[in-house]
């Protein structure tokens, strides 16, 4: 049995004609006396002539054909790698632009946020600051005192000549400083001044 | 000036290369598949391998050795790729021959190449390089980069298991 097994696995090579002569000799001699071993040499004999038969061959001119089509797969590569090598430092260079466009515009939207967060800021809007602020600003544009007796001619004299330099906001807010009483008498005297 | 020199040699290395070795290299692709346009895929791959790492290639052993191992490992790749369809197509051919204890010789021949493909890929390459391409076991040893030794086992279990898988679908080994 131990025999049988080392026959089998010697045969394929018996019938490729790869064994020693010792090896020959054994198969030979083993075959006479096993039936087993003597079918299964049969059909491995079989199966490895019937794969020998099988012989293919490449078409006539096939060879000039492959190396026409191989140059030609070589050369396209070539052309599409010269390509990208151009391509990566262009396509890198405008991802960087893109970047810094990008970064730069963040910075801006960033800054115009956190100016509109400063104007929500409850103490800008805070009376005092606001008055004191925008009569500063307007003593500074008319040049006048901070009187409010000049402040106030001022003032209705800008409104009365239509100047563009003291938008109608800007005297509502001129208005703010006054009292109640203050601002009647503002008013009458723009009505006397007007007719 | 040189570099385009050295390129043209390189080019001219390569097209004898190719020339030279073609036939043996489609010859042993042509058994894996079942087309010529198949073959012919594959063998162009292993040339555009040849070509990628000729500069590797120090011509201190045979070209011929070299690029039989870059075929086998294509193939070998193949056959990985192409293992589920090989599977359906066995059990197509088991259904058809199943109850039959005798079937057409060329139908036989069908099935032997179907059998074939049912192989490890490494006893299908060793099978096709010894008894098609008639190569040695050293010559094998040194293409699929093993002992000539294992190259032996592997062949003894390739056709030990083809006459298994051919019992098994039905065909007897006289028809053959």
């Amino acid at each position: 049995m131990k025999l049988c097994k080392k026959v089998i696995d010697l045969v394929p090579l018996f019938v490729s004609d790869d064994v020693s002569p010792e090896e020959r000799l054994l198969i030979q001699d083993h075959i006479q006396t096993c039936e087993s071993c003597n079918k299964y040499l049969d059909e491995v004999q079989s199966i490895q002539s019937a794969i020998s038969r099988e012989k293919t061959e490449a078409p006539d001119g096939y060879g000039s054909g492959l190396v026409v089509r191989l140059n030609r797969e070589i050369d396209e590569k070539e052309v599409r790698r010269k390509i990208l090598r151009r391509a990566i430092p262009a396509f890198s260079a405008f991802t960087v632009i893109i970047l810094f466009v990008s970064v730069f515009l963040m910075t801006k939207i960033n800054r115009h946020d956190e100016l509109i967060a400063g104007l929500d800021d409850e103490e800008l809007f805070n009376d005092a600051t606001l008055t004191n602020s925008f009569s500063a600003d307007l003593s500074d544009v008319l040049n006048i005192s901070d009187s409010p007796e000049e402040y106030k001619t001022v003032v209705v004299r800008y409104v009365l000549e239509d100047s563009q330099e003291l938008s109608i906001d800007r005297y509502v807010m001129a208005s703010n400083t006054m009292d109640e009483s203050e601002f009647e008498t503002f008013i009458k005297d723009l009505k006397n001044i007007s007719l | 000036m040189e570099k385009l020199k050295e390129k043209r040699d390189y080019d001219v290395t390569f097209n004898r290369l190719v020339l030279d070795n073609h036939q043996k290299v489609y010859n042993l692709l042509r058994k894996f598949v079942s087309t010529h346009e198949e073959a012919d895929d594959l063998t162009q791959e292993t040339f555009l391998k040849v070509y990628k790492n000729l500069p590797k290639f120090r011509f201190q052993s045979q070209p011929s050795t070299w690029i039989y191992r870059i075929a086998v490992n294509t193939a070998i790749n193949h056959l990985r790729r192409e293992k589920i369809h090989r599977f359906i197509n066995l059990e197509n051919a088991h259904g058809v021959y199943e109850d039959t204890s005798t079937v057409p010789s060329d139908e036989s021949k069908n099935i032997l190449r179907r059998a074939v493909s049912q192989l490890a890929p490494r006893q299908q390459i060793v099978v096709m390089l010894r008894s098609y391409q008639e190569l040695s076991f050293r010559e094998i040893a040194e293409i699929m980069e093993c002992t000539e030794n294992a190259a032996k086992v592997n062949f003894s279990h390739a056709l030990k298991n083809l006459r298994d898988i051919m019992r098994k679908i039905g065909v007897s080994y006289e028809t053959l």
